[in-house]
This record gives structure tokens, sequence and C-alpha cells, in this order.
């Protein structure tokens, strides 16, 4: 904050000097119109969305663990499937209280893989399994790995699936759910204030992390770099073998039990896209109007619409594929790739976000 | 009878006679806290957690260097704090306390120097040009007669004028680095980075204006070449010194650089008159006694060795050719200070020799964020770590070669490819550049 106040005094008389021109405060303008959009509608509304599902999810779990049956056990998994997608479409927002404390809200709605073990010996245990007593429990045993757990889960058959939601399983899962819902509402909460100012309409006054809509633009252009190498890296990569010297780890496949591994992969760069793109009839909502290089901007849709067929081209599930049809999954993550570099090198240049310097640094 | 003399007898006059010390021991006392405003400030920004201790791999600078315990660690840094203040307490004490001037000296500024090296030595991602600046200046501090140099003090000419060579190299290189076409005629890197402040309320929009970037570019080269002869002509000092102060709290405003601009503007004190604080009217000692003598000719010798050098070693890039921005070859240890914009990704390819199997390592899975951001535009940091992935996999019993798939932007530029994808990078640095390892910049 000084640091800017300090700028201001130090260029006042430059300023004076160039006040004439106007190029900037358009280019400046926008880049607020699109950080306010992003904090928004894209933000908040996945997050309300994703509450809104959660609610749902959390009412199929009551309903299934209070007369458990194939129709209803249907009913649950499609909400989980379907509270799913505005999460990981999500995934891009990795900073807010997905990820800052007090809340952290992040690693205790979605941390996987779960820690099956763990969860088994707390399901043999005598421990309580209400809303209260997971919402104090660590990462590894809460959260969504586990209603997948709970709901596909353990040994990957139909039947055993049902014949265990009962006893304590069940509770579980109610208990997990419920307090995967209240994170959600938590993290809806949180965002309606102060965050949704904060990213929307960041200010020197505010105490939020960034001083002004440049700085809320960085992160969103650092994080789709991110979003795409974790992809590439975390839900393609490790399960094909790139961190366990080419051996394919299945262990490490996100959304295993339910199947929806590359539909989470998916939904994560739908986000990417999203956020890109802006939302329908809005472009000024999104990164790409604010683009100088309409090159760029072209060359950045053709890969992200060629990465989204690759991921489409590899067959389901991920599990099979990572022994079955690798090549699939290499050419994805080339794809991937490919949009990583634009993203991360020009789009970057273009928007004049990467700056190298830190604390540290001075060349 | 001076004037009689040869150029080398004159040469060893003017180097071997006293000069007051006044301006030295003012840079004595600024160098030394600055050396402790640095520990303590590296300290408190947790620095030594996330810089020094996070990594569990350091790109280092010679093997076997290793990362000390997070309390050692904080040893260090304690040490060099207190010796900075100590080395900075000594332009203060008279000369006749010899046994209190040792301390304070000599000893206090090795004790800094070995801290301060030792950690820069364990991560080449720490590597400042200012750093290495400050390592130079206490270098030739340590040679120098530190007992001399204080308040009321007489110092030998040589010492102020190899510290006043030091610093009006670290000018001159840095503006003749500047004499190309991105800086001058593109102003790159400053558009890119100004134009990252244009939403900075109220001025943010004239930041972001390129003739204001290119404007500065020049004026940043022109302060570069001749701010040091302003500073030495009597008659442009005030100009100078207002040029000094003016330029590094504008570039220490604009852009987080630590502690390069309070370095650069007490280092320039050493460009001014020797006297320089008493002809501003402070009552502060000066030398009762300037003694006139003779530098020996060894002495003499090996001052000229150092300053050529030091003044030399900074155009070895000329050796390997002129895109060093890119290359990086002969780019540190140059002072080409805020010079670039460079930006990359570096994904590695590793191939089991003996099964053929291929899979990709991404080094931001092990990396620390300032250690992938600073290798994956610097090819030796590239070819570090595949030769760390490589020994990994040996550990394992594999053998395996390490390909690179990097791309890298400069100034504004597109992506291209940086390292070659086709050349293993565990082979020798001489079988690299012999293959021509890094690809050209295309501009």
């Amino acid at each position: 904050m000084s640091r800017a106040k300090a700028v201001g005094a130090l260029t006042i008389a430059l300023v004076t000097a160039l006040g004439g021109c106007d190029s900037g405060p358009s280019q400046t303008e926008q880049r607020a119109v699109t950080v306010k959009h992003l904090a928004s509608d894209f933000a908040l509304a996945h997050y309300r969305e994703f509450a809104t599902r959660m609610d749902a999810l959390d009412t199929a779990v009551g309903a299934l663990c209070a007369a458990p049956d194939q129709a209803l056990l249907d009913a649950a998994r499609d909400a989980a499937l379907a509270a799913d997608v505005p999460w990981k479409q999500a995934e891009v927002i990795q900073f807010g209280p997905v990820v800052e404390y007090p809340e952290r809200l992040g690693p205790k709605i979605d941390d996987w893989p779960v820690k099956t073990a763990d969860l088994e010996t707390l399901l043999v245990s005598e421990e309580p399994l209400t809303v209260e007593s997971f919402a104090s429990r660590g990462t590894a045993v809460r959260g969504i790995p586990v209603v997948e757990y709970l709901l596909w889960g353990p040994s990957l058959t139909e039947d055993d699936t049902l014949a265990s939601l009962s006893g304590r399983r069940c509770e579980a899962l109610v208990g997990v759910t419920g307090d995967l819902h209240a994170n959600a509402d938590a993290l809806v909460a949180a965002w309606e204030s102060p965050w949704v100012d904060w990213a929307g309409a960041p200010s020197l006054a505010d105490e939020g992390p960034w001083d002004f809509p440049q700085q809320a633009l960085d992160e969103w252009t650092n994080r789709l770099a991110f979003t795409v190498e974790n992809i590439r890296v975390e839900k393609l990569g490790k399960p094909v073998g790139d961190a366990s010297g080419g051996e394919p780890q299945p262990d490490t496949i996100e959304r295993r039990y339910s199947g929806a591994s590359l539909a989470a992969a998916k939904h994560a760069l739908a986000g990417v896209e999203q956020v890109w793109t802006g939302l329908d009839g809005s472009p000024e909502s999104g990164i790409r109007s604010l683009v100088q290089s309409e090159a760029l901007a072209a060359s950045i849709d053709d890969q992200l619409a060629d990465a989204m067929a690759k991921l489409d081209a590899i067959p389901e599930p991920l599990e099979s594929a990572v022994t079955e049809d690798p090549g699939a999954i290499v050419a994805a993550q080339d794809a991937l790739q490919a949009l990583q570099v634009s993203i991360q090198v020009d789009l970057a240049q273009d928007l004049s976000v990467t700056i190298t310097f830190n604390d540290n640094d001075g060349d | 009878m001076a004037t009689d003399a040869s150029l080398p007898e004159r040469l060893r006059r003017w180097l071997g006679s006293d000069t007051d010390a006044t301006s030295l021991a003012i840079f004595r006392l600024g160098f030394g806290l600055i050396a402790t405003f640095a520990a303590v400030r590296f300290m408190a920004l947790g620095w030594i957690e996330t810089l020094v201790a996070a990594p569990v791999w350091h790109f280092v600078w010679v093997p076997g260097v290793v990362e000390p315990s997070i309390p050692v660690l904080y040893g260090l840094f304690i040490v060099q704090a207190l010796a900075g203040l100590a080395f900075a307490a000594g332009a203060l004490v008279p000369g006749r306390h010899r046994l209190l001037h040792a301390l304070l000296g000599p000893a206090a500024l090795v004790a800094w120097l070995a801290c301060f090296v030792y950690v820069e030595l364990i991560d080449k991602s720490l590597y400042l040009n200012h750093y290495v600046l400050f390592t130079v200046l206490g270098v030739v501090l340590l040679a120098s007669p530190l007992h001399r140099i204080h308040l009321g003090g007489a110092a030998p000419s040589w010492v102020l004028q190899l510290l006043r060579a030091q610093v009006a190299l670290v000018y001159f290189w840095a503006g003749f680095a500047k004499i190309n076409a991105d800086w001058l005629l593109r102003g790159e890197p400053l558009v890119t980075w100004l134009q990252a402040l244009g939403g900075v309320p109220g001025i943010g929009p004239l930041l972001a204006h390129d003739a204001l970037a290119i404007g500065m570019s020049w004026g940043g080269m022109l302060y570069d070449l001749f701010v040091p002869l302003l500073l030495l002509w009597p008659r442009t000092r005030l100009l100078g010194v207002v040029l000094v102060v003016g330029f590094h709290v504008a570039v220490g405003t604009l852009f987080p650089i630590g502690i390069f601009p309070l370095l650069m503007v007490v280092s320039a004190t050493l460009l001014l008159a020797p006297d320089w604080p008493q002809r501003l009217g402070l009552r502060l000692p000066t030398a009762a006694d300037l003694r006139r003598a003779v530098l020996p000719l060894p002495g003499t010798a090996v001052w000229l060795v150092v300053l050529a050098v030091t003044a030399l070693f900074p155009a070895r890039f000329l050796l390997y050719g002129l895109d060093v921005s890119w290359t990086e070859r002969g780019h540190r240890f140059a002072w080409r200070v805020l010079l670039n914009e460079k930006t990359g990704m570096v994904d590695y390819r590793v191939v089991d020799r003996s099964s053929g199997k291929v899979w990709r390592v991404s080094p931001a899975s092990e990396l620390t964020p300032i250690q992938h951001e600073q290798m994956r535009t610097q090819p030796d940091m590239i070819r570090q770590y595949a030769l760390h992935l490589r020994d990994l996999h040996a550990a394992e019993g594999r053998d395996v070669a390490v390909y690179a798939d990097s791309w890298a932007s400069l100034n504004g530029r597109p992506a291209q490819r940086f390292v070659d994808p086709s050349v293993d990078l565990t082979q020798t640095r001489s079988d690299l550049w012999s293959q021509g390892w890094i690809t050209p910049l295309q501009e």
C-alpha cells in the first residue's frame, strides 16, 4: 500500500508532464471490469452452485441412508457427480478462502486420494460419526473423496456398495456429507463477504491481498496456467507413471471409485475455458477480452479446444487407459503442455503479468 | 619533482600516498549497517525457511556445499547481523586501539564474509548482482588496512581508488549492457514492467505508457554510463548526487529490489571527494597527517591485476556471442542488471536407456517457487536439474537420458523453444555446447 502511494508521490511530476496521454485508462478500466466479473459471475456463482448441489447431495444421502435401495443410491451418486461439476470448474480459483487461513476450506472439501486405511479404521472404531465430529477431523478422512469412496466403494462392485451402506458406513456418509455441505456454505459466505469485494474491486483501502485490479488479474492468469499444469501433471501424469519411473499408478487417480477421473479433468479445463472466454453473452467477463494480440487469443482458443478433444479421446475409465492406452494420455499431456506454454509465457507477456522480481531479487 | 617521474612511478606514488579516510569511514559505516539490515530483514521476512531451508534439493554452486539446519542458518544470519554492526562501529573507533580494530575490522569482516558467502553458495536461485557487489566490496575492504579506515584516519589511496573502480565498473557494465535494440528501441523490459503497474490508482496509466518506458530506458542507459563521471568531477557532483538519490529511490519504489538501492547510494559516496562530509559542513575529525609514500612494486602489480580482472571479467560474454541475454552465458557476475524480462517453462522427458520407457518430470513438483522460476530460464540450472534427475534414477538402478522440453520468452517475444529437445542433458558441458544445445533466439 505504502509503495503504491510512494509511487504516486514520485511520479507526480511526470503525470503533469504527460498528463494528456489517454491510451492507458481504457485498458485499466477494461481490466477492472473483467476482474469484477470473474469475482462475482465466476467465483461466487460457481461456489453458490456448488453449495446448492451440496444441499441436494445432503438430501439425497439422507434419503439413501434412511432406506437404502439401488434407486436412491443412483440418485445420491448422480447428486455427487453433479456437485463435482461446479467444484471442479472452480478449481482454477486457488486463492481466497479455499487456500487462505483461517478458513482454508480446499483441503477440507477435496483432498485426494482418500486414505482408505484411515477411513476403514475409523469406520470400525467407536468414534462418533456426526457432522460435528467430521468437522474436527483431518483431511484424510473427510470431504468429497470420502463421499465418493462410500458411494462407489469399497470393493468397486455395485452389489457390495449397496450392501455396505448400513450402520456406521451410512452414518459416516451422512456425517461427512453434512460436513461438506457446511464447508460449501462457509465458502459461499466467505466469498460473499469479503472476498467478492477483495477480488472484484481490489483497493488500497481494503485488507485484501491485492491493491488494484491488475494484481488480481495476475492471480487469475497465473491460476489458469497452474490449473492446466495440475491437470497435466497430477490428474494425468501421476496415474500414467510420470512420478514412478513410467510405472502406472492407479492409486493416484482422482475420482477413481466413481470412474469420473476424466470428467474431473474436463471440468477443471472447462473452468479454465470459462475464465478465458468469459460467460455466455458477456465476453468482457473473460481474460480473452483483454488480450492485445488477436493471433495469440485465437491460438489459445485452438489449444483449449485441442486439449479438450484430446481429453475426450482418452478411453474411460482412466484406470484402464493408463495401462491400455497410455498414448492417448500422453497426447492429452502434449496438448495441455502447449496450452500451458501459451498461457504461462505468451499470455503473461501480453497482459504484463509476469514480473520476474521478488523481494529477494533485484536482478 | 613529481612531474619528472615516469607514469608508473607517479601511479605508485598516487596509490601509495594517504588520503583522508572520511569518505571511506562513512562507506564502512554504511556497509556494516546495510549488512546488519540485510541479515535482519532476511530473517524477519522468513526467507531462511522459505528460500534456504524449504528446498528439498539445491542448485549448489559448488559440489559438497550442504544446507545447514535451520538453527545453524539462523546462527549464520545472526553472526552476519552482529558482524555488520561491529564492522560499522569500527569506523568510529580511533586508530590507536589496535586490538579493538582487529576485532571490529578483519575479524568482523571475515565472519560476515564467510557467513554471507556460504549462504549464497547454497543455491543459485539466491543469486543477485548486488550480493556479488556486496561480496566484492567486502573482499576489497578485507585486503585494506582497516585500522586506518575510521573517522579522523588516513588510508592509502589505493584502497579508495580500488573501491571507486569497483563501483564505477558496475555502472559502466550496466550501462554498456543496455546499449541494445531491446532496451533502447523497444523500451523492453521496462514497457512490460511498467505496464504491470498500469492499475496503480492515479498514476498507473502514465506508467503504462510506452513513451515513458522508452524515455526511462534511455535515461537509465545514460545514467549508468555517466553518473560515475558526474560524481567524480567536482563541478557536476551535486547533479550526480541528485541523480543517484532520485534514480535509486525511484527504482526502489517501483520495483521490489531489496537492498540494492541502499547499497548503491552508499557506494556512490565513494566517488565523491574523500572529505565530502566536512565540505558539507559536518564537524567530523579529519586526518591529522597525510603521508606521502610509494606503493611497492609488487603491491602495485597486484592492484593493477585485480583492477584488470574485475574490469574485464564482465566482458567474457564477448567470447561466447552477443545473445547473452538469451543463452545466459556470461550473464552472471557481469553487472547485467535489470536488463531482461524472461519467462519460461520447462519439463523433462526421462528415458530409461535399457527399457526405452519414457516418462515426464515436472520440476515444479520438487522445486520451490523461486527455484522453479529461476531455473526455467537459465540453461545451466536446467542442465543441473537434469543431472539431478539422472542421479536420482541412478540411485534406483536406472541408467537414464534426460531431455528438456522448454520454452522461453525474452522481452516480450513470443515463446520459443529454449533448449534443444533432442539433446541429452546428461552429456558433458562441452558436448552440449558443441551441439548447440540452446536454440538460437528468433527475433
